[in-house]
């Protein structure tokens, strides 16, 4: 099966919906095995593979049928974990300045605490979708730990971790777009 | 994100799917950008005063630019297309090589130098600055191509074949610039032609970046 996915992709490459549709579900399994192989964090893991598939969408046309399909696929693959690899590095040390705020008692309640945030953040948190806002909210002002946050949404601390990365970059531009445009 | 997820986004490029045409393979630019080469040699050679072939060390000295000039322009094509890291990867070695080959001459020329220092290079440079300027300015045609081809290739690591296609293309441009220097002084062929890489390249390196990344990320459509 593996020696058809060069033709594939030079099928789809000539607009061959059918055959690409064959190539990226054969290719799904493969790539969550190797990506899951690099990475720890579930979620991320899955984060990664719809990053590999949209990459290999963009450079399709870089694939050439005379060369051999596997490095050329793993060469996106293995820059794609990369670049998570980094990322996850940064985000890592983002989190780590964390540790200095004080620990909430456990009855805090969930919310945000309409008197303690300007109304600015408040209006920008309002617009964040639901999973997001409760992430930022229970990390940001009520200063859980991840993993006591991630057991009060009732996921993961992978999930959770990614639900508040999204909402802070979300409401960084938000709060960027009151400013210039309040 | 979950398997649905995963399944809806296929979905979406499957519908979002119109043919394109390939890229070239690497041997049309790495050809284009030989004839570029051969053809500004043609140019610089009826240029008064080309005759720097009597230079001491001239032709381990433009061997050694020209293997290296060769290593970073096929480190820099090859790090445009995916799964090519193995050709990156022998210019990497041609880099090698080649400045293995001036480091050579440069210490077969050490105990003639008055000082000899990378801060007397660095000096001798500064005097002889023009040998260096026309090796920047030489190298732009070989960089252009190979950004053009960037562009409607696949660039992974922007950064890197930005400076590789700066060493490459600088080294080019040394080349031509070794090629018909009137001074006959090793120290002046070490510091402002074999290394005016080290000087030239950081120069292209941000304009070489920028143009790399405002490539459109759709891949050319056939019309």
């Amino acid at each position: 099966m593996r020696s058809e996915w060069g033709l594939w992709m030079s099928q789809a490459q000539a607009g061959d919906a059918v055959a690409y549709e064959r190539l990226l579900r054969a290719l799904v399994p493969m790539l969550e095995r190797f990506v899951r192989a690099r990475l720890h964090d579930q979620q991320a893991a899955e984060d990664v593979v719809q990053n590999i598939l949209l990459a290999l969408h963009r450079a399709r046309h870089t694939y050439r049928p005379e060369r051999p399909f596997q490095p050329w696929i793993f060469a996106i693959a293995r820059n794609s974990v990369i670049d998570s690899l980094r990322k996850q590095k940064v985000r890592r040390r983002f989190e780590q300045s964390l540790d200095g705020v004080p620990d909430p008692s456990q009855d805090t309640p969930i919310g945000p605490e309409p008197d303690s945030i300007s109304p600015e953040l408040a209006r920008a948190l309002a617009q964040l979708p639901a999973a997001q806002r409760e992430a930022v909210e229970l990390v940001k002002l009520h200063g859980l730990s991840m993993q006591e946050a991630a057991e009060r949404a009732g996921t993961t601390a992978g999930a959770l971790k990614v639900r508040a990365h999204r909402g802070y970059r979300k409401l960084r531009g938000l709060l960027e777009e009151m400013r210039t445009d309040p | 994100m979950s398997q649905r997820s995963t399944d809806v986004l296929v979905a979406e490029l499957v519908s979002d799917l119109e043919p394109v045409s390939r890229v070239p393979q690497l041997r049309i630019p790495a050809f284009g950008l030989l004839a570029g080469w051969m053809s500004l040699a043609a140019t610089v050679s009826i240029w008064p005063g080309a005759q720097s072939v009597g230079t001491p060390d001239f032709l381990p000295l433009f061997l050694g630019i020209g293997v290296f000039a060769s290593g970073g322009l096929c480190s820099a094509l090859a790090l445009c297309i995916p799964g090519r890291e193995r050709t990156a990867r022998i210019g990497y070695a041609l880099c090698g090589v080649g400045a293995a080959c001036v480091a050579g001459v440069a210490l077969t020329r050490h105990a003639t130098f008055p000082s000899a220092s990378l801060s007397y290079l660095a000096a001798q440079t500064m005097h002889d600055w023009i040998c260096v300027g026309l090796a920047t300015i030489f190298a732009v045609p070989f960089l252009a191509l190979v950004l053009r081809f960037g562009r409607s290739a696949w660039v992974l690591r922007h950064w890197v074949v930005s400076a590789y296609a700066g060493i490459g293309s600088v080294s080019c441009g040394a080349m031509l610039v070794h090629a018909i220097c009137a001074e006959r002084c090793a120290e002046h062929a070490l510091g402002s032609h074999a290394l005016a890489p080290i000087w030239g390249a950081p120069l292209l390196l941000i304009p070489a970046y920028l143009a790399l990344r405002r490539r459109s990320l759709l891949p050319r459509r056939v019309p």
